[in-house]
């Protein structure tokens, strides 16, 4: 009877451990898959943020030279408009456009929410995830802060509207 | 935030093909803008600093990635 009960406890205790491995890989993959989203994400950022630095630089040689627009670069401002008096026109549109990070820490969040994190058993790996997310958040006050520029540079931008 | 809606809106170009803005007129606003300059060297300088922080977070990203998979793969075995 004793030696019953020791074995169910025994097998309880089996069946409860394989499914806290079925969940921790399952919570792994699905941090593994945030992760590839966050290198799309600053990938585009990244594309996005040297079209808008080119945009920019145009429209400063422009103020630093008496330039034609011959000289200026269209490469990454270029639309399907081969006219360039209108990609300088698009240039300008184009220094509004910012795209901030995002994080998708969605599953680790979950994860910390639901008091699940000890379902993740290897500590070097744990300590990495909140290390990788915690260091994420810090660039978000430094751009912030440099909100101000970028609202300051769209007003004068868009006084220039009724020109075009 | 955007100066125009759709920039590749093709009556976007339709229009500005038609209305022929006085480029000059445009130039000589935006060279006389107080602070334009300074404007916009500092978005320039904010965008130079994003591109240096997210190329530093896919190589992040791909570091724990590497980690991630590697412990998945043992799982696996």
């Amino acid at each position: 009877m004793v030696v019953g009960i020791l074995i169910a406890l025994q097998i309880n205790t089996w069946n409860e451990q394989r499914k806290n491995r079925d969940a921790e890989k399952e919570y792994l993959a699905a941090i593994a898959e945030d992760l590839r989203s966050d290198i799309a994400s600053n990938e585009n950022i990244i594309k996005m943020a040297r079209n808008t630095k080119t945009a920019i630089e145009n429209i400063l040689h422009v103020l630093n030279n008496d330039s034609t627009f011959e000289e200026l670069n269209w490469n990454s401002v270029r639309s399907r408009c081969e006219n360039d008096t209108i990609q300088f026109i698009i240039s300008l549109g184009r220094t509004g456009f910012m795209t901030t990070p995002e994080v998708y820490d969605y599953t680790f969040d979950d994860l910390k929410s639901s008091a699940k994190t000890g379902l993740i058993r290897d500590s070097d790996i744990k300590r990495a995830l909140y290390n990788y997310y915690a260091v994420l958040n810090r660039f978000d006050s430094w751009l912030e802060a440099k909100r101000q520029n970028h609202v300051r540079m769209t007003g004068l931008l868009n006084a220039l509207i009724p020109l075009i | 935030m955007r100066l125009w809606a759709n920039n590749n809106n093709d009556e976007n170009h339709k229009d500005w093909l038609t209305k022929k803005p006085n480029v000059e007129a445009l130039l000589t606003a935006i060279r006389s803008q107080e602070g334009l300059k300074a404007a916009l060297e500092g978005v320039k300088y904010t965008h130079e600093r994003l591109i240096i922080e997210s190329d530093w977070r896919i190589t992040r990203a791909e570091e724990m990635l590497k980690v991630l998979d590697t412990a998945l793969r043992a799982k696996d075995s």
